[in-house]
């Protein structure tokens, strides 16, 4: 017993320390830098920063990639893996350094880790924890802190507390001391929930920040905020060539071409990013204005001012201002109820730098003939500036719609597209003005199967009407012969019934019911006699009578039971039905 | 319960599909009257069910555009589904059409097939049929039917088949337009065979086969093969 526990526990023991052994063999660690490489405590709103996670490997065995932790408001992307293998007395360490590029578009402080890795034996070993600040303007390094005063990129707002539509005009500055430095590539701004006029520019500028005079390029642009909340715009990167560092010591063969050359060295800089804080329009009782700016007149238009029912009419309403034009869709037209309008196209003009003109077209239909008076159309606003709403009104105007279809002369050609195009069409020619004006188009009929099923039928039935009264008629005209044939044809079935049913009686029957309906006699009025004179006018000779005689009387006594019944009578008596239906 | 209920949304369904296809052809045709022809023919395309009315504007915005095969394709559309007076301007349309392009108008026979056939409802034509053909039959086995009244009523009933068989013969053919402006026929469903014509937007051909993406057609004296997508059938 003591030796399955001793055993038991020695097996325990070397499985602890070959995982602790694995486990001493790799060790992980994090680390947050800039692009540069320099260790980094903040970023930038929308700065890229490096993660790396480095593995040394003391062991033979290989460990699993590193599976880091982060949060959801820091967005990750791979950059790639560089490894090294060191190998001193016989011990060799490989060392394997993963690097992520990260950018987070949120301010606050982040927690990033720890890196996880497997190890062969199944544990994991765990990283350190990186805490990074992600902030408007990051506090730089003291490179970065060196090389700003030389060039840096500017964003600036008119206003960063905006309404919700309001104009926000936004600046994009890149500022250089030095003539030398040369910007070769810009970043597009990214405006989130805002809608924007695009970036206009760059205009050239001179300007003196803390003292120091800058040369600046300058693009604009006008955000209209689309939601209440914040807006957080990132940072900007842009990428520029400046003088190579003339420097005593470390110089390198590539500096020196550089230098010789004349070419600078390429640098990524970033500006700082710019948070808005929207809020929402004042209430206004139930309504939902939209339009916010600074809006001077509202005029409108009618493209004529008699029209017949049912006819479409040109309607635009200009509005003219400075504002959010992009938001503001067709306003609703107050109109009488036999009126009613569709919106139509949106046109725009640029009256100055910022006044704009807006034309909203509509098709207006007069339902019933009339004369009736458009009302002044409202346009309500919010003025960004006094902080109010207001209300623009067009003037009221007239229509008359006729009830009579309108000649095309007398039609306006406001919109300049001319109906001329048709003129070659008469006029009983033109446009159905009902939707079902030719018909609904269902062809209404039954089902062509259906149609010849029942067709079919009805032929069938006629034609098996001819037919049979055609077959009557030929039994009409031949109608002895098919008596006789009825006759013997009911005599032979009664025969063949009786001798199955063994009814020996009824065969002198049988043939007293066929002489009658041959002799048109009925059943009192037929003899022997008579029966053996009309087989005599038929041809019977002596012979044959003296046959039938025997014969006949034999059948009536055997119906009588005076004679037995016996077999060979049934042959006989087909025998002489056959023989008598040649004759009779 | 669930019976009525999915009833009434079915009829809330139709009425309220069949005001919103009002208010589309009301606007379509605005917007013709403003001159606004791509604009009025892409509302008419738009709706679902093509009433003869949709058709023959559709045609009309198609003829404005020049577009004179669309235009045709939709003018015998209305001969096949309107009423007699939509039919008549249709009719009118297409050889003032065809005499612009100076295509062959319809035979006598054809139009006036057609003129017959918008006049009556098929269905009034068969159920009179059916009704004649019964009392032929009871008059028959009444034996009411002797001499004159029996050729009268026989040659109603013969003149009523032919009638009907020549409906269905020609609802059972298949035409189509071409809508492009110089379509080839081949020899073959296939590029790589022979061609055999060219074809013009506004020429009406018989479809006789078909097969993959092609249709082999009939016109005048030849036979081809034509790519569907130059054709637009009718029926």
């Amino acid at each position: 017993m003591d030796k399955k526990i001793g055993k038991l526990l020695l097996f325990f023991s070397v499985v602890l320390a070959s995982c602790t052994m694995s486990a001493q063999d790799f060790s992980v660690s994090l680390r947050v830098t800039d692009q540069q490489g320099h260790f980094l405590k903040e970023a930038g709103i929308g700065v890229p920063f490096l993660i790396q996670v480095e593995v040394i490997n003391k062991g033979k065995k290989d460990s699993s990639r590193p599976q880091l932790s982060l949060p959801p408001e820091i967005t990750l992307g791979q950059l790639g893996t560089t490894s090294s293998i060191r190998t001193i007395n016989n011990d060799t360490v490989s060392k394997k350094t993963y690097q992520y590029s990260a950018v987070s578009n949120q301010v606050g402080t982040f927690t990033i880790g720890p890196a996880l890795v497997h190890i062969p034996g199944g544990d994991e070993i765990r990283s350190n924890i990186v805490a990074v600040k992600i902030a408007e303007r990051p506090k730089l390094t003291e490179s970065a802190e060196k090389e700003a005063h030389q060039v840096f990129v500017e964003f600036s707002a008119d206003t960063t507390a905006p309404y919700v539509g309001q104009a926000v005009t936004v600046s994009l500055r890149f500022y250089y001391s030095d003539d030398s430095v040369h910007l070769d590539h810009l970043q597009e701004p990214v405006f989130k929930d805002c809608k924007s006029s695009g970036l206009q520019g760059p205009r050239n500028g001179q300007a003196t920040v803390d003292g120091v005079q800058y040369g600046y390029l300058e693009w604009q642009t006008t955000l209209f905020p689309t939601h209440a909340g914040t807006i957080v715009i990132p940072a900007v990167g842009a990428q520029v060539s400046m003088p190579m560092e003339r420097s005593s010591h470390r110089m390198d063969m590539f500096s020196l071409v550089n230098q010789m050359l004349g070419t600078g060295r390429q640098k990524q800089i970033y500006s700082n990013s710019l948070t808005l804080m929207v809020h929402d329009l004042p209430a206004h009782g139930k309504k939902n204005v939209r339009a916010v700016g600074k809006f001077s007149s509202l005029h409108g238009k009618l493209g004529s001012e008699k029209a017949s029912v049912g006819e479409g009419i040109n309607f635009t309403l200009e509005l003219v201002g400075e504002g959010n034009f992009q938001m503001i869709n067709h306003p609703s037209l107050i109109l009488p109820e036999s009126l009613r309008y569709y919106d139509s196209h949106v046109k725009e003009h640029q009256l100055t730098d910022k006044m704009k003109k807006k034309d909203f077209e509509y098709v207006l239909q007069g339902l019933k003939p009339g004369e009736y008076d458009i009302p002044a159309q409202a346009f309500e606003y919010f003025d960004g500036k006094t902080k109010s709403y207001k209300t623009l009104h067009s003037r009221p105007l007239k229509i008359t719609i006729t009830g009579e279809e309108k000649r095309k002369t007398e039609t306006s050609s406001t919109t300049g597209q001319s109906q001329s195009a048709g003129s070659d069409l008469p006029d009983n020619l033109g446009p159905e003005s009902t939707l079902n004006g030719g018909g609904t188009g269902r062809i209404r009929c039954i089902a062509w199967p259906w149609f010849m099923g029942i067709l079919f039928v009805l032929l069938l039935i006629i034609v098996g009407r001819f037919l049979w009264m055609g077959w009557l008629g030929y039994r009409e005209k031949n109608a002895s012969y098919f008596v006789s044939r009825d006759a013997f044809y009911q005599a032979e079935r009664s025969l063949k019934k009786a001798r199955k049913e063994k009814k020996y009686a009824e065969i002198y029957h049988i043939f007293i019911t066929l002489f009658c309906s041959r002799l048109s006699v009925s059943a009192a009025d037929v003899s022997e006699e008579i029966i053996e004179r009309t087989l005599k006018e038929k041809g019977f000779s002596a012979a044959q009578i003296i046959a039938w005689r025997q014969f006949f009387a034999r059948t009536l006594a055997v119906t009588f039971a005076v004679l037995p019944e016996t077999d060979d009578l049934w042959a006989e008596a087909e025998k002489w039905l056959a023989l008598l239906k040649g004759i009779l | 319960m669930k019976k009525i209920f999915f009833v009434a949304m079915a009829a809330l369904f139709f009425t309220v599909s069949a005001h919103q296809a009002k208010e589309t052809f009301l606007k379509a045709l605005a917007e013709y009257n403003q001159g606004h022809i791509q604009q009025s023919v892409e509302l008419y395309e738009s709706l679902e069910q093509k009433t003869p009315a949709i058709l023959y504007n559709s045609g009309l915005c198609y003829y404005r555009l020049d577009n004179y095969g669309k235009a045709l394709t939709c003018f015998r559309k209305v001969e096949r589904r309107g009423n007699h007076e939509v039919v008549k301007k249709a009719q009118a349309m297409q050889a003032l059409i065809k005499q612009k392009k100076g295509f062959s108008a319809d035979s006598y026979w054809y139009t006036t097939i057609i003129t017959i056939k918008s006049l009556l409802s098929p269905l009034f034509v068969q159920i009179l049929f059916l009704l004649l053909s019964v009392f032929f039959v009871l008059l028959l086995y009444l034996k009411r039917l002797k001499g004159l009244k029996c050729v009268l009523l026989g040659s109603a009933l013969v003149l009523m088949t032919i009638v009907t068989l020549t409906d269905y013969w020609f609802s059972s053919q298949v035409y189509a337009v071409v809508i492009q402006s110089e379509v080839v026929a081949y020899a073959g469903p296939d590029k790589e065979f022979h061609k055999v014509a060219t074809l013009h937007a506004g020429q009406e051909v018989k479809v006789v086969e078909e097969k993959q993406s092609w249709y082999k057609v009939s016109f005048q004296n030849f036979q081809g093969w034509v790519e569907q997508i130059d054709l637009e059938k009718i029926t």
